[in-house]
């Protein structure tokens, strides 16, 4: 009974923090309900390594509050070549290809995340297609517009 | 002095979950099984539960379409398979019994008993230096003694009986809950585990997992094929408790090369104390042999893409030696249980180097 009602609680909670994630801009409350099934809450400490280069990705995490520094090592120096911040995401390569990480990610100050297997992520798609259709296509824009950025910067270069 | 504190609450909270888990043991160890069988009925019901799922069905909906159909189905074998099986049981049994009992000079009469006599004089006849011993009657003298044996295990297997009827009832009840909440549960113990293990931990149960399944539906799938496939093709023969071996076949199908080997045995035996003629046991060996052909050439790859490989000495040894420490049960569950440990540290062992933690 109280698992029961601690349930009902923090599935609401989940859902009024998972609305301003910009990922499922387009969901509406029901469909973030039944998101909210397959995400794992996951709090880090400042300083705390998230995942190393070279691990195999399966986990794609979504930025509830604090800072996210994404990075290479060269020569024992770390060098971040993006800082991530509230309700952005990052790690999705793991849910479309078997490789491993090109990059490390570490906490900048304490943060809450929400996590979500490759596994979790093609379980809802199936159980779920209209919505699944509505976060592969957010997914794609926020790729496109990555894509986008990187080619202007490019060309801004040449 | 702080670090201390520190350490000592750190020391303290682990001590009191040690004894929280201890009590909890001595609480529960009653109802273990109980929670052991539910986890591998799960593993059973949760891929159909899904597809209806997958179809637009509320999770609790499906469970209990999935639950009707399973009564269904054991309403289907109790009504239409239980009396088949008693009958074709009797017949064997009762044939078994009147070998046991028969005189020495009426065991001579037999079909198989004669055929035997008669290959014997040629052997003598051509290789006069070759002792062979009389195998009809050795053979009466083993199952006379197996039979006395009987008894005791019936007596030990009546307490399991007992179990039996409330796991019949028990086992489906925490099992209706853990299916409804299991995503719930899953996502309890996925926040109980540390940062530093999260990913690898979702690679591991997901890939154990998957293999579990693979193997048991393998597993499930095998057994039903082989003793569909053995019933019809002893009953094409004219075997008339084709049945009851299909079943045997099937069951001991579980444990490679010696299963098979075992169900032949017994299904020839029963051919030929039922007074039916050589020929035909013959005909039986040879149908389940075409059968296990069939079972490992096109059965077996097709349900399982990539099956483990386990040295036929590893399997003959495991199986002798849990026969040996559990019985007969020990025999049958000792395969999957090897295939199934050896899975789990293929993965454990890929996956724990690719996380450099070894």
């Amino acid at each position: 009974m109280i698992a029961y009602l601690k349930n009902f609680f923090s599935d609401k909670t989940n859902t009024t923090k998972m609305k301003k994630i910009l990922l499922f801009k387009k969901l509406n409350k029901i469909e973030l309900n039944h998101l909210s099934q397959y995400l794992i809450e996951r709090h880090f400490k400042k300083d705390e390594v998230i995942y190393s280069k070279n691990f195999p990705h399966v986990v794609l995490y979504f930025i509830i509050s604090g800072q996210v520094d994404l990075y290479l090592e060269k020569d024992d120096t770390n060098i971040t070549f993006v800082t991530l911040i509230e309700n952005q995401h990052f790690g999705e390569m793991g849910l479309f290809n078997e490789g491993v990480r090109i990059s490390s990610a570490k906490a900048v100050t304490d943060c809450t995340l929400m996590a979500i297997s490759k596994y979790d992520f093609v379980k809802f798609i199936s159980k779920y297609p209209a919505s699944g259709i509505k976060l592969l296509y957010n997914l794609t824009e926020d790729i496109a517009g990555k894509y986008h950025s990187w080619l202007i910067n490019e060309f801004r270069q040449d | 002095m702080n670090l201390d504190k520190i350490n000592l609450m750190k020391l303290g909270f682990i001590l009191l979950c040690i004894a929280i888990a201890g009590f909890a043991i001595f609480i529960y160890k009653n109802i273990f099984t109980y929670i052991l069988l539910s986890f591998i009925f799960i593993y059973f019901a949760n891929p159909f539960v899904t597809t209806f799922e997958n179809l637009g069905i509320r999770r609790i909906f499906a469970i209990l379409i999935f639950y009707l159909l399973l009564i269904t189905v054991i309403f289907f074998i109790i009504y239409f398979l239980v009396p088949i099986v008693i009958r074709q049981s009797s017949v064997i049994l009762s044939a078994f019994n009147d070998f046991i009992n028969l005189p020495i000079e009426e065991l001579n009469e037999l079909e198989f008993v004669k055929s035997y006599n008669a290959l014997l004089s040629g052997i003598d006849d051509l290789f006069p230096f070759i002792k062979i011993g009389n195998f009809p009657q050795q053979l009466q003298h083993i199952m006379s003694e197996t039979a006395a044996k009987i008894p005791n295990y019936l007596l030990l297997y009546t307490k399991y009986l007992a179990n039996f009827v409330s796991f019949l009832f028990v086992v489906p009840v925490i099992s209706f809950f853990m299916l409804k909440d299991l995503h719930i549960f899953k996502r309890e113990i996925f926040k109980l585990i540390p940062n530093r293990y999260f990913e690898i931990s979702i690679i591991l149960i997901n890939r154990i997992n998957t293999s579990v399944i693979t193997y048991l539906k393998t597993l499930f799938i095998e057994v039903c094929i082989v003793g569909l496939l053995t019933a019809i093709v002893l009953s094409l023969l004219g075997v008339k408790f084709a049945l009851i071996i299909g079943m045997i076949a099937g069951l001991f199908n579980i444990v490679p090369y010696l299963g098979p080997f075992s169900a032949a045995i017994f299904a020839s035996l029963s051919v030929l104390l039922t007074g039916k003629p050589v020929s035909l046991a013959i005909w039986t060996i040879v149908g389940m042999w075409g059968v296990q052909v069939i079972d490992n050439n096109v059965v077996f790859p097709l349900v399982m893409s990539k099956g483990i490989e386990i040295h036929p000495m590893y399997i003959f040894i495991t199986a002798v030696a849990s026969g040996l420490t559990f019985g007969f049960l020990g025999i049958l569950l000792a395969l999957p249980t090897l295939y199934l440990i050896t899975t789990v540290l293929q993965v454990l062992y890929k996956n724990l180097k690719d996380f450099s933690i070894i």
